[in-house]
């Protein structure tokens, strides 16, 4: 695991240091994180694995008695749960990840100032570990489709690749989060507000057709494309607009190699602040 | 034989406000973006100027060989934690450099990444990986870990069910099997029992006999003496002196003694010639709280003394006095002494201050409260090391109280 030769301690790397090698190097130990959140979460929580379940279901729930039922939002002509049930999931996993990781730097503070391993491992297990919820959410979409008797779109078998920006989001916006929040503790207030307001800035209980206004404003906002394409690959959504898709992507990746060269640039002093 | 560990220049600054565990407040985001708008240019120039920083390490060099096990002491505020922050990683040296040939083993605290909702059998694997190892190492070692622990039984049972010298014994073992190049340690020995104690100390000087080196810093000289066989002292952040483990305990002992007195002290009716504080038969200003010491006045007196109250003070960190004993206490015939060469003795108890700095001063009075020493301060200080089994919540906590009681609870468990 430690290189068994030479090692050199000094003061400064250079300016942008990425961390895909000691990631690579620590595998193991990210591993182990990731099994441990795992873990503890299913040992604190009463309900347990069905929590994960029950956020998204619930909030499925209160989205479609607020916005089918009384405002009677279009959907494209998909059922309105379904609708929204899987770009649900999608965000539960995003917000909750997010949430905890952003956090993962304050929270790990005594391990921080006294052991050595790469700090971003902290942010990233806590995304990873995160997929198991996603997963088993995944499975109740395909049983409320099934259900309700939703159509499969066959682009069903691609869903992994709004997952994937999507995790790549995440942990490069937990990699800013969790390295600012270590200097300045009100970040910790902020970041919940600021997901909130995503919620509504996202097509995620509504269809991206209906927003007439600001739409290049919103653009930005690289989960404007994830959620597009989950809808589209989940029902064969009829107007996909791909230009949303190279948007988001490059979005993505330049959030997180943004964060991890930002991250690893306030590694060093990491300890010093907490 | 090329060094393990080669320490080069190394420095390291901290601005003032961010020291570890200072008493800053944690900065708001909100409140520095409202500065920076409200008063661009001095949020520009407050950042631009430099800001006062604190040197906690200024040019330290030493090597450490192959084998060796070195001993690093120094007062509170030395240096002593940030030199084995550097040494394992956990922060960045501004100058000079490090290096270290094999791995890298460090333990600054037993139990780290612990996590009490998991049993001893997931805490050995997920402790095992954050401290270094693989999978597969701990997989070989468990069993050892396991025995060294003496917790076969509760290997499946939460750890936060565990008794405090189980836990101790658990995290202790899966770090003592890490079997690094290099072990870093820091007052690993100042928790727990003295079998424990002893234990920890045995298997340290194991994995020094496996070629492996050792660097250990402890407040306690007694396990420094017994394992280390060189040391270093650092003082201000400075390397003060580097070499036996006796000679740089030696330097250390005679460094503390800051502003004491210079003997003999002359006044018109009395010359006090010395002030002593022995253990082991030494005067020493490091005092082993486990074990009884003494404290010696050597003093000369012209003509005879009436109505004296003479002894000495021992006063706290902050300058209040803890403790006064005089001659006369108990034994009014001391209240006079005749001309002469006199040496006073005093057995002071064990376990009766907490550790710390104390002074200690000589104060003397005839008819109760004519000064013989006026405007002279006959002082010294000493240190006072933590006693075995004292539990000072942790080792590095500074203690709530100064004065201890040497006195065990008797708990009986009266209902089941």
């Amino acid at each position: 695991m430690h290189d068994s030769k030479l090692r050199y301690i000094r003061p400064r790397g250079s300016l942008v240091e990425f961390a895909f090698k000691e990631i690579w190097e620590y595998r193991e130990l990210l591993f182990f994180l990731v099994w441990k959140q795992i873990k503890i979460k299913y040992k604190q929580t009463a309900l347990g694995i069905s929590w994960a379940l029950l956020q998204p279901f619930l909030a499925m729930i209160i989205f479609t008695v607020v916005f089918s039922t009384l405002a009677d939002i279009p959907t494209d002509g998909i059922n309105y749960s379904a609708f929204i049930f899987t770009t649900l999931i999608l965000w539960t996993f995003f917000s909750t990840t997010l949430t905890s990781a952003s956090m993962s730097i304050v929270s790990n503070a005594p391990t921080i100032s006294k052991v050595f391993f790469p700090r971003i491992l902290l942010p990233l297990s806590l995304v990873i570990a995160g997929l198991l919820d996603y997963g088993m959410a995944f499975v109740l979409l395909i049983g409320l489709m099934l259900w309700l008797g939703v159509p499969f779109s066959s682009w069903m078998l691609l869903i992994f690749i709004p997952l994937l920006l999507t995790i790549i989001l995440s942990a490069g916006m937990s990699f800013w989060l969790s390295a600012i929040s270590a200097k300045y503790r009100d970040v910790q207030y902020i970041t919940p507000f600021f997901t909130q307001l995503l919620l509504y800035a996202s097509p995620i209980v509504y269809a991206w057709s209906i927003v007439s206004k600001y739409t290049w404003l919103l653009e930005w906002n690289p989960l404007v494309g994830i959620m597009n394409l989950q809808r589209y690959l989940t029902f064969g959504h009829p107007n996909f607009p791909s230009y949303l898709l190279l948007n988001a992507t490059v979005l993505c990746v330049l959030i997180f190699l943004g964060g991890m060269v930002y991250f690893k640039h306030y590694e060093r002093w990491l300890a010093d602040v907490i | 034989m090329e060094p393990v560990v080669e320490v080069r220049k190394i420095s390291k600054s901290y601005r003032i406000g961010s020291l570890p565990g200072g008493s800053g407040r944690a900065a708001r985001l909100t409140e520095s973006l409202t500065n920076t708008i409200s008063h661009p240019m001095r949020a520009i120039r407050a950042n631009l100027t430099t800001k006062e920083s604190f040197w906690a390490l200024r040019d330290v060099s030493f090597n450490v060989q192959q084998g060796e096990r070195l001993g690093i002491i120094g007062r509170n505020g030395a240096g002593k934690s940030t030199l084995l922050k550097i040494l394992s990683q956990i922060t960045y040296p501004t100058s000079g450099e490090i290096l270290l040939r094999g791995r890298v083993g460090s333990l600054l605290e037993v139990g780290t990444g612990f996590h009490p909702d998991l049993t001893g059998r997931e805490n050995i694997y997920l402790n095992g990986a954050i401290l270094g190892m693989t999978r597969r190492e701990i997989d070989s070692r468990f069993d050892d870990i396991v025995k060294f622990a003496e917790v076969e039984k509760f290997l499946d049972v939460p750890t936060k069910r565990y008794s405090s010298g189980m836990y101790l014994r658990l995290a202790f073992s899966v770090a003592a099997h890490l079997e690094p190049d290099i072990l870093i340690a820091d007052e690993v020995l100042a928790v727990g029992d003295q079998q424990f104690q002893s234990k920890c100390l045995g298997k340290m000087r194991e994995v020094s006999e496996q070629g492996r080196a050792v660097i250990f810093v402890s407040h306690n000289m007694h396990a420094i003496r017994s394992l280390c066989e060189s040391g270093v002292l650092l003082e201000s952040g400075r390397l003060k002196k580097s070499g036996t483990v006796d000679e740089v305990i030696e330097e250390y002992g005679r460094s503390i003694d800051v502003q004491g007195a210079v003997f003999p002290v002359r006044a018109k009716e009395i010359t006090i010639e010395g002030l002593e504080v022995r253990q082991h038969d030494i005067d020493s200003n490091m005092i082993d709280g486990t074990l009884p010491s003494k404290i010696v006045i050597r003093f000369e007196i012209p003509t005879a003394l009436e109505r004296l109250r003479m002894g000495v003070f021992i006063k706290n960190s902050l300058g209040d006095d803890l403790i006064r004993s005089y001659f006369s206490d108990w034994n009014p015939d001391m209240e006079y002494l005749e001309a002469g060469s006199y040496v006073a003795e005093l057995s002071f108890p064990e376990k009766l201050l907490a550790p710390g700095n104390y002074s200690i001063s000589v104060s003397a009075k005839k008819h109760v409260n004519v000064d013989l020493l006026p405007g002279e301060r006959v002082e010294r200080s000493i240190t006072v090391i933590a006693p075995v089994d004292y539990n000072t919540s942790g080792g590095a906590d500074p203690p709530q109280a100064e004065i201890l009681l040497n006195r065990r609870w008797e708990v009986q468990r009266t209902r089941g």
